[in-house]
């Protein structure tokens, strides 16, 4: 009986597990006010790292910012309960490399930037996830049942973690779709992202006027 | 590790060193002692990162509305409350009463007590972008703080930036020694607006990232933003030279 109950109310906090259908492929049309600046290409698959079979995100994101251009490229092993194995990331346009090791709740940070070196580590708590699984992550939450919450948001090029806090705020029509409205808080960003299909159709950073628009 | 020394025997050395040797020639500062200015840098350097932890009630300033507006008018306000707060205390805690008593002590101890402020900004961030465990203590995130000669120029027109301030701030604490609470106020505000205008640009830039004004603000920093800006603020303390006709 006693078993019972523990696992009753330990339900609601163990890691949901990961819910795309893969391999994925994602392209999304980058814009700042209205204006397009980029695109980006999301990929998850099934891949082996360390003879163990995990999930492999590989996000490549071109964009011109400040009259630069900028071609940020990321890899990122993480396991079916989304616990972030290993992160290489480059960032063509500003010369800087990174490597993260995560184990043991802590992420071991390789940064290079213009063969100047800096080697780090950042603590998280269990379920924290990294800063590129947050919108694939998100998928896979019933928003509209669960209704809010919050994730720690492990940041490797930043150096520290961010809580973000989510809400379901309803349904909005697109392109005469409904989709579901999650708004997200986290320092300097107020974000809002329309859902559809378990599909992120569109990211809406309020606090900046970035967008990301889900190409079909 | 040649940069890292270079901010601290460039910027924290070399730089007080040749502003105090041209103080002393003055004639307003000759009953100041060395045990004066000594006093006005260890307290500038010092009081930087006392007051550095404000930088935890920005972040969660930040977090409560991200908007641009309220970042540039109400986070970075608050921000330069502090720290100009923090010039008119080295001022007052290094040179006393006597440094603010008369108007030509209280400009020249003024740009002192900025320009030691600023070399602390400088020591702190500096030890900070090298050791990026202490992001947490301070609130503030500095790991993609690589210390290049390009941070030890920066850091040169920052310092030179708050030693702009400095002198609006010791102006403005010698008129409040002398009631003249409105011109006190109104110094006081100038210094904070010359910090939101410098610091704005950059908020404006990160916020308005495809904007032609942006690219050029992040792309000329070094060869005209921080000059401008240096210049902007060394007219504005030549304003308040002529006013009493102060000499170096």
């Amino acid at each position: 009986m006693k078993m019972l109950i523990a696992i009753i109310f330990s339900l609601p906090l163990m890691a949901q597990e990961v819910c795309i259908s893969v391999p994925e492929t994602l392209h999304y049309s980058i814009e700042y006010n209205g204006q397009r600046i980029g695109k980006a290409l999301n990929i998850i698959e099934k891949a082996t790292f360390e003879g163990k079979t995990v999930y492999k995100y590989l996000g490549v994101t071109d964009v011109v910012k400040q009259g630069r251009n900028i071609r940020d490229s990321v890899i990122l092993y993480f396991d079916k309960d989304w616990t972030p194995i290993y992160q290489e990331r480059y960032i063509k346009g500003m010369n800087l490399s990174l490597t993260t090791h995560y184990k043991d709740g802590k992420a071991s940070v390789k940064l290079n930037l213009a063969g100047k070196e800096k080697s780090f580590t950042i603590s998280y708590p269990q379920g924290a996830v990294d800063n590129e699984e947050i919108l694939p992550f998100l998928r896979c939450i019933d928003v509209k049942k669960v209704g809010s919450g919050e994730i720690v948001d492990i940041t490797p090029l930043g150096g520290q973690t961010v809580k973000i806090k989510w809400k379901y705020e309803g349904t909005a029509k697109m392109n005469d779709m409904e989709v579901a409205r999650v708004l997200l808080k986290m320092p300097m960003k107020k974000v809002e992202l329309f859902i559809k299909g378990g599909k992120v159709v569109k990211y809406f950073d309020k606090s900046s006027g970035l967008e990301m628009i889900l190409q079909e | 590790m040649l940069p890292a020394a270079g901010i601290f025997i460039l910027d924290g050395l070399i730089l007080p060193l040749t502003f105090y040797l041209i103080l002393r020639k003055s004639r307003y500062m000759k009953n100041i002692p060395f045990s004066t200015y000594l006093r006005l840098y260890i307290i500038g350097v010092v009081i930087f990162p006392i007051l550095l932890p404000r930088k935890h009630l920005e972040y969660w300033l930040t977090t409560q509305s991200p908007s641009f507006l309220f970042v540039l008018l109400v986070v970075q306000m608050v921000n330069n409350i502090f720290e100009e707060s923090g010039k008119a205390i080295t001022l007052y805690a290094g040179a006393g009463k006597k440094g603010i008593s008369t108007y030509s002590a209280a400009l020249l101890l003024g740009l002192f007590s900025g320009m030691s402020y600023g070399i602390g900004e400088a020591f702190t961030l500096s030890v900070i972008g090298m050791k990026p465990v202490l992001n947490k203590v301070f609130g503030i995130n500095l790991t993609l703080l690589f210390i290049t000669w390009w941070w030890v120029l920066e850091r040169f027109y920052s310092i030179l930036i708050h030693t702009v301030m400095g002198g609006l701030v010791g102006v403005s604490l010698y008129f409040f020694k002398k009631s003249g609470y409105l011109k006190a106020f109104l110094l006081f505000v100038t210094a904070l607006l010359y910090h939101e205008f410098v610091d704005g640009l950059i908020i404006y830039a990160n916020f308005h990232q495809t904007s032609r004004f942006s690219s050029f603000v992040m792309n000329h920093m070094y060869d005209a933003i921080l000059p401008i800006l240096v210049l902007l603020g060394t007219a504005g303390i030549l304003i308040l030279f002529r006013k009493k006709e102060v000499r170096l």
